[in-house]
């Protein structure tokens, strides 16, 4: 059955829209679980990378970059503009390596794999833009640590998303965009 | 495995000596060394304020920083520094604190790297 486009943009529309809404929901409660755990520097639990990655494998790259450009802007009214930049840089080349690898190599590589990949380049990307920031090449020997966490995160929040997978695509969430997306390109 | 442990223990042994020989920790605003002194050498308690609402204390072989008008707040996190190649940066004030090993300029990367 076809659908029209501008019928399957008001899906795309509110379908982003309650992502969105559960991105900052997410965010703000890693910032207040960030506190009470003994985490190293820097270290953050990356939840709200779950909802970009569903994003990604579900309504593709452009609705995952408008969510990691919301996020960010919605760290600059919490954080700060540094704050703002450092995520921005972060979640753009993350977003932009789990995007290629959910379309190249899913089904060879798992959520748990992309999303360790995820967060190392997300790490990368946050340590450039703190490196720009502080004027210093330095604080790049802070990396090693970032790298470790982001394995161990990353391989927490993809093995979070592959577990809900399942129970999302039962709902149709998943399967639902992408067909009537097909529909309305053909 | 057997070649991590080695390169571990290789690597455990080289951090072992550089300590030996002393550390240099350096204290760095908008990429400018602002402050550099050996810690050894440090013997009363010193407070230093590269940039209004920030405080970094040195003494006893350590520096960190000790107060800042950031909001997360990460930089005091990193506590009291004494190891070489350790960092601790208070980004949105733009404030880096290196240690590294006597005769190592920065890091001390290119000593390595030979």
């Amino acid at each position: 059955m076809k659908i029209s486009k501008s019928r399957f943009s008001i899906r795309v529309t509110a379908a982003t829209g309650i992502l969105g809404a559960l991105m900052l929901a997410f965010s703000y409660m890693e910032s207040v679980v960030t506190a009470l755990l003994p985490l190293p520097p820097g270290v953050k639990p990356g939840i709200a990378n779950i909802i970009v990655m569903f994003a990604c494998a579900s309504m593709g790259f452009g609705c995952a970059l408008l969510l990691t450009l919301i996020k960010s802007a919605f760290t600059v009214i919490i954080s700060g503009i540094t704050a703002g930049f450092i995520s921005l840089s972060g979640g753009l080349l993350s977003v932009a390596v789990t995007a290629l690898l959910i379309k190249r190599v899913y089904g060879r590589l798992s959520f748990t794999g992309i999303s360790v990949l995820g967060a190392v380049c997300h790490n990368a990307g946050q340590t450039v833009a703190a490196c720009i920031i502080l004027g210093s090449p330095y604080y790049a020997a802070y990396f090693p640590v970032l790298v470790i966490s982001a394995v161990i995160t990353g391989a927490v929040t993809g093995t979070v998303l592959n577990c809900i997978m399942p129970s999302l695509k039962k709902l149709g969430l998943f399967n639902k965009l992408k067909s009537e997306k097909r529909n309305t390109e053909e | 495995m057997s070649s991590v442990l080695l390169i571990a223990a290789v690597a455990a042994c080289f951090l072992m000596r550089e300590r030996q020989n002393g550390i240099t920790a350096r204290v760095y605003l908008d990429g400018q060394t602002v402050f550099e002194a050996n810690l050894s050498d440090i013997k009363e308690k010193k407070v230093i304020t590269p940039v209004v609402g920030v405080e970094i204390t040195a003494e006893n072989g350590k520096i960190g920083f000790t107060s800042s008008s950031c909001q997360s707040h990460d930089c005091i996190k990193s506590g009291m520094l004494s190891k070489p190649y350790s960092t601790a940066a208070c980004i949105p004030n733009r404030v880096l604190i290196t240690l590294s090993p006597n005769g190592h300029t920065g890091n001390g990367y290119d000593s390595i790297a030979y």
